[in-house]
């Protein structure tokens, strides 16, 4: 187990070095560079120029490539559209993106988990129609526009909830404010496809043999149901939703931009858009390694669920 | 029932020919035509498939997807979706892109169903008219993926060893980027045209077709026939291809099908990153971001084109979800 | 038990108390802008403009706009300027302090102008001081200026925010840019990345200290959430709303609205150099086939005017007249006629395609974009629009792929700064590969000459013969400098571009409750 554990981080070392080399060459085959988007529509092209050379844009590409490498090793990566350290500026952000990816998590589960079990166990009343026409429903629609949408209602006209930015811890109550609406927003996706996955797993395992044999035997249905049902309903349910979790981090880019919200994901869209390499890649590497180490968590966390499996 | 469904084709196909909208194009035309042919083509074969043999597969699968009237309805939207795709300038009372500067944000009438939009087109024209982007990428985007992942996970299930690894380890470290950002790049490097979205779309999100088809060629490998199959001498490529490849038809069909429903979304994605089909080509996901501008003074220019996403892509994970049950012999419902 | 609740209450009450008489003392006024905050060096950061409102928060120049956006004291309490025109002579104001507490003086003036100066360091301010000949230090408070040659508009650069140079040279560039201390109204107190910055009071401001005690700038980069921010109180200022936001902010009584003339236009490119777009014809049929007049007004509605000219209204010389008069009009006929013509001379190839580039970070530009190209499409032009995010724009521009660009442009209060780095034939900002010897000419003059009345003939000149002869941009919208906010909100004033005056010599922001 621990040697299992110890090889999948040590996997970490190439993906990322991989996944260095697919930016560069992406970055590499971008038109534009930093330099002019720095200067914005004055751009001088003879300052342009001074400054593709002060930031050596005009290196042969494996020195780049170097430099960006070595810089990244020694946490001396320097963004250059803002100034400042690209591991201060990620450290900066990275509470917000994990507040808004483990809330909504949570949210997802909280909601989903209940609303897919009173739909099988209740199957085809109307609590089964209405869950499932909701979760349908959150599954298609598009997060910014729930979001625009959530803001309006919420905000505007109950003026129950702060409609955007970021306000604070997590555990502070203004911050915990802040975090509803973009948690929402995030999590429906989310929450729609766990209820889905939750009702077809119960209702699998609820047409099982053993569960009817249990019934059979003359066995309250809440206590069949929680007992043996949901235990064996929650791999698949689980598995789905750890390959979601990963996703938050990375795919809450969407969700931020529309609420502002000052989190790694916005951080590594401006990056790409201002063409700060330096910043691209400690955003978007650190973006990936979450998204495999939470990958490599939820694995473990099999185990833990599920005796039968093992990793040699 | 099919003699019906052929009146219906005749009668829009007839609409196709002689409609005397003067902008309807002559490749939009004969596209149409030949679309409607390939959907009649489609219910001939359907009929025939239903006819022969009683008690087929396929009319087990036929039964159990219509009984349900999720799936059911699904199919309905689904089609009705393409069908307004192909019929689009024959069924949109206005060109899509004619200007009127005295008819701008105006609210829904008898003269423009849907309203108008900030340049005083026609709302439901555009809205019909974006059917067709929307189908167009959602389609190809997942024959793009269903091809790259469909031959990347032959090869490595069929192969295993060091292919399978190398092939599942290179998959790993791609979809390991989040999407967004990699598409942004993307787009940003070769600008954001419609067949650059689908290139885009269809490159990334290769896992779980790979891991799908890779998985049941590594089920079906082990089987008896193939086996036996190759120790005949049976060539490679045949084996895959007579024997392995229709037996993923049933998790991929369904993973096709879901996945067109979360494709139109990606795409209206990334419409609001800025990143969408280019303007004044109508497409949902752009007229939705303009729309939501105007939520608080014109919300029909959100509504309609947020609506046409909704239903589409709920239709979209109707018909999957429904697909998956029907081809699903474990879970009985 | 009874008891205890009675303190506890006492508690929460007392607490309830000191919080909200807190919060009344303490005056908090915030500001949403369109973007990340990413430098406040005023030598490097100010050419983004988000960058640059802060930076006139936190850093004052020698001068300071004024009514009408004359020049008067700021740093310097006055100047001279030499007969020739080649000598400015600042004396400083005695006792102005910067944040840390250091003394204002010469030195920092001196340094602050050597720092853009040099060629390395590669700052976009460049090419606006780059006739300084030398700088001397007379005293502690006189500060001298020798220019290479007579450039009228030099006392404009002298509003760039001053820095303190012993603190500069000691922390070094890139830890000012993210730690600024200057000596404006507002110091820099927090900076949460992506967040928010904080700004609290100079106690010590030689104008007095500012009515409001902090100002809270939050970046927010969709018009929408800025409304619905406004709307539902997150935010007091509201500065980057487009049409449909002030159209529905507009019915609102429970703020204000205020406009001005703005300091930036747009406008559509030709590259001179691409056939067939060196074609003046051409150029004309896309003039005539696009309805700019009638769009304009909607599209920009109240962000925007329709520009016939290139230089902003509030700038001289006004020749509107004659722009207007010679401006095309709106005719599609015409257009078609001429467009058969070309293709029949064999100028445009019988299935040309015109490319229509723009950036989508405008949303009005996009839609005008988008109707050139649907007009052309009306009258039977093959056209499409080539929209890509704007560092790959500025790429295919300076590579001259571009043969249609929308565009936009923004500089200070002289026509200098407009003209020549785009109309000259060797000009920085000459994307167009425009050329013409009389032009060239006129801008020379133009710049060494003192007397603004001989300069507006000039430019009336050059802009008469690039715009309404070779057509070689089509102006179409001066933009607005618009701020919505609270009504509570008093003494805030748009109009001068680059700056969200709070405190000025003309202008002290407060609240009112």
């Amino acid at each position: 187990m621990i040697k299992y554990t110890l090889q999948r981080i040590l996997w970490l070392i190439p993906v990322l070095l991989g996944i260095s080399v697919i930016l560069f060459v992406v970055l590499q085959l971008t038109p534009g560079d930093p330099a002019s988007v720095l200067l914005g529509e004055n751009a001088d092209r003879e300052v342009v120029a001074k400054l593709r050379e002060l930031y050596g844009l005009n290196d042969p590409l494996h020195i780049q490539y170097g430099r960006l490498m070595r810089n990244l090793l020694t946490g001396q990566l320097q963004s250059i559209y803002f100034k400042n350290s690209v591991l201060t500026e990620i450290m900066e952000r990275m509470p917000a993106t994990i507040e808004l990816g483990l809330f909504s998590f949570c949210l997802a589960v909280a909601v989903s988990l209940p609303i897919g079990i009173v739909a099988a166990v209740k199957k085809s009343t109307v609590f089964d129609y209405a869950g499932m026409m909701l979760a349908l429903f959150g599954v298609s629609i598009p997060v910014f526009f729930t979001g625009v949408l959530l803001m309006y209602l919420l905000s505007v006209n109950w003026h129950v909830l702060p409609s955007s930015g970021y306000g604070g811890r997590i555990w502070t109550w203004e911050g915990l404010q802040h975090l509803i609406l973009p948690g929402i927003a995030l999590s429906t996706v989310l929450m729609a496809s766990t209820s889905r996955l939750t009702r077809s797993a119960m209702l699998e395992v609820l047409q099982s043999d053993y569960i009817r044999t249990a019934r059979a035997k003359g066995l309250r249905n809440n206590a069949v149901v929680l007992k043996h049902g949901f235990r064996n309903a929650l791999l698949p349910v689980l598995t789905n939703l750890g390959n979601q979790l990963a996703g938050l981090f990375g795919g809450a880019v969407l969700t931020e931009t529309v609420f502002s919200w000052p989190g790694v994901g916005r951080l590594a869209v401006d990056a790409v858009f201002n063409r700060d390499h330096p910043l691209v890649f400690g955003t978007v590497l650190f973006l990936s390694a979450i998204y495999i180490l939470m990958n490599l968590v939820v694995d473990l966390l099999y185990v833990v669920v599920d005796p039968r499996i093992t990793y040699e | 029932m099919f003699v019906a469904f052929c009146l219906l084709n005749i009668g829009a196909m007839v609409l196709v020919i002689t409609s005397e909208h003067p902008y309807v194009l002559l490749w939009e035309r004969v596209v149409g035509t030949l679309g409607i042919l390939a959907f009649m083509g489609v219910g001939y074969l359907i009929r025939r498939l239903s006819l022969t043999e009683a008690q087929s597969n396929f009319q087990i699968i036929r039964r159990k997807l219509l009984a349900s009237k999720g799936a059911a309805l699904g199919l309905i939207v689904v089609i009705a979706t393409c069908y307004l795709a192909l019929l689009a300038p024959m069924l949109a009372p206005y060109s899509p892109y004619a200007l009127d500067f005295m008819q701008m944000s105006k609210p829904p009438s008898s003269l423009h169903w849907f309203g108008t939009d900030e340049l005083g087109r026609d709302l439901l024209s555009r809205v019909i008219y974006g059917s067709r982007v929307a189908i167009a990428v959602g389609v190809a985007a997942v024959v793009l993926n269903i091809s790259l992942g469909l031959t990347l996970g032959l090869v490595a299930g069929y192969f295993g060893g060091r292919v399978d690894n190398l092939i599942m380890r290179g998959i790993e470290i791609w979809s390991s980027i989040p999407f967004v950002l990699m598409a942004i790049a993307i787009i940003a490097a070769v600008g954001a045209s419609i067949t650059n979205i689908i290139i885009v779309v269809g490159i990334t999100g290769l896992m779980d077709f790979t891991r799908i088809v890779r998985s049941a060629v590594i089920g079906e490998k082990s089987r008896e026939y193939v086996e036996a199959a190759k120790a005949l001498g049976v060539r490679d490529r045949a084996i895959i291809f007579k024997h392995i490849l229709p037996n993923c038809l049933a998790p991929v069909t369904v993973l096709a099908t879901l996945r067109v429903g979360s494709t139109i979304l990606t795409v209206a994605g990334l419409s609001y990153l800025g990143l969408g089909a280019q303007p004044p080509i109508p497409s949902w996901g752009v007229m939705l971001n303009r729309g939501q501008e105007y939520l608080a003074v014109a919300p029909w220019m959100a509504l309609f084109p947020g609506l046409a996403i909704v239903v589409t892509v709920m239709a979209f994970n109707l018909l999957g979800d429904g697909l998956r049950d029907a081809l699903d012999p474990r879970l009985i419902r | 038990m009874q008891r205890r609740m009675v303190v506890l209450m006492v508690f929460v009450l007392m607490i309830g108390l000191v919080s909200s008489a807190s919060l009344a003392a303490d005056k908090t006024l915030t500001i949403a802008i369109q973007d990340d905050v990413s430098d406040l060096d005023p030598g490097f950061g100010s050419t983004i403009s988000v960058n640059e409102k802060v930076i006139n928060l936190i850093f004052d120049g020698l001068v300071e706009y004024g009514e009408g956006l004359s020049l008067i004291p700021g740093i310097a309490k006055s100047w001279d300027i030499s007969e020739d025109g080649t000598t400015y002579t600042f004396y400083l104001r005695d006792g102005i302090k910067f944040h840390n507490g250091q003394t204002l003086t010469a030195e920092d003036v001196k340094y602050t102008y050597e720092r853009i100066l040099d060629p390395e360091a590669g700052s976009g301010q460049l090419a606006k001081v780059e006739l300084i000949d030398s700088i001397a230090v007379l005293d502690d408070l006189t500060v001298q200026f020798q220019l290479q040659e007579p450039y009228a508009p030099f006392l404009l650069s002298a509003a760039f925010g001053v820095v303190p140079k012993d603190y500069v040279e000691t922390v070094g560039k890139d830890h000012f840019a993210r730690n600024p201390v200057g000596s404006g109204p507002f110091r820099l107190v927090e900076w949460k990345s992506g967040d928010r910055l904080v700004l609290k009071a100079n106690e010590d401001y030689y104008l007095g200290r500012p009515s409001l005690d902090t100002v809270v700038i939050r970046p927010i980069s969709e018009p929408t959430v800025q409304a619905i921010e406004l709307k539902s109180g997150g935010i007091d200022v509201a500065t980057n709303l487009g049409v449909p936001q002030l159209e529905e902010l507009k019915q609102d009584s429970r703020f204000e609205i205020a406009s001005a003339p703005g300091d930036s236009i747009h406008f559509v490119g030709f590259m001179d150099s691409m056939p067939p777009y060196d074609n003046v014809d051409l150029r004309k049929v896309l003039y005539m086939a696009t309805p700019f007049d009638q769009a304009v007004p909607s599209m920009y509605n109240n962000i925007g005017v329709r520009a016939y000219s290139w230089i902003s209204p509030t700038l001289w010389p006004d020749d509107l007249e004659y722009m207007k008069s010679h401006a095309l009009a709106y005719n599609p006929s015409e257009a078609k006629k001429l467009y058969d013509q070309l293709v029949a001379d064999g100028v445009v190839p019988r299935d040309f395609v015109v490319d229509v580039w723009t950036a989508p970070s405008s949303v009005p530009r996009l839609k005008m974009a988008e109707i050139m190209v649907t007009s052309l499409q009306q009258i039977g032009i093959k056209a499409r629009t080539q929209v890509i995010e704007f560092g790959t724009l500025m790429d295919k521009m300076g590579a001259e792929e571009t043969g249609v660009y929308f565009f936009g442009f923004g500089s200070d209060a002289d026509p200098d700064f407009w003209l020549y780095r785009w109309f000259r034939s060797d000009g920085s900002l000459n994307f167009s590969k425009y050329a013409d010897a009389d032009v060239d000419q006129w801008l020379d003059a133009a710049k060494a000459t003192t007397d603004q009345k001989e300069r507006g003939e000039l430019y009336k000149k050059v802009l008469r013969r690039a715009l309404t002869e070779d057509y070689v941009h089509i102006p179409f919208a001066f933009l607005n400098d618009t701020v919505v906010y609270n009504k509570n909100v008093q003494g805030l004033r748009a109009g001068f571009p680059g700056h969200i005056l709070l405190m000025s010599p003309i202008a002290n922001v407060d609240i009112v409750e």
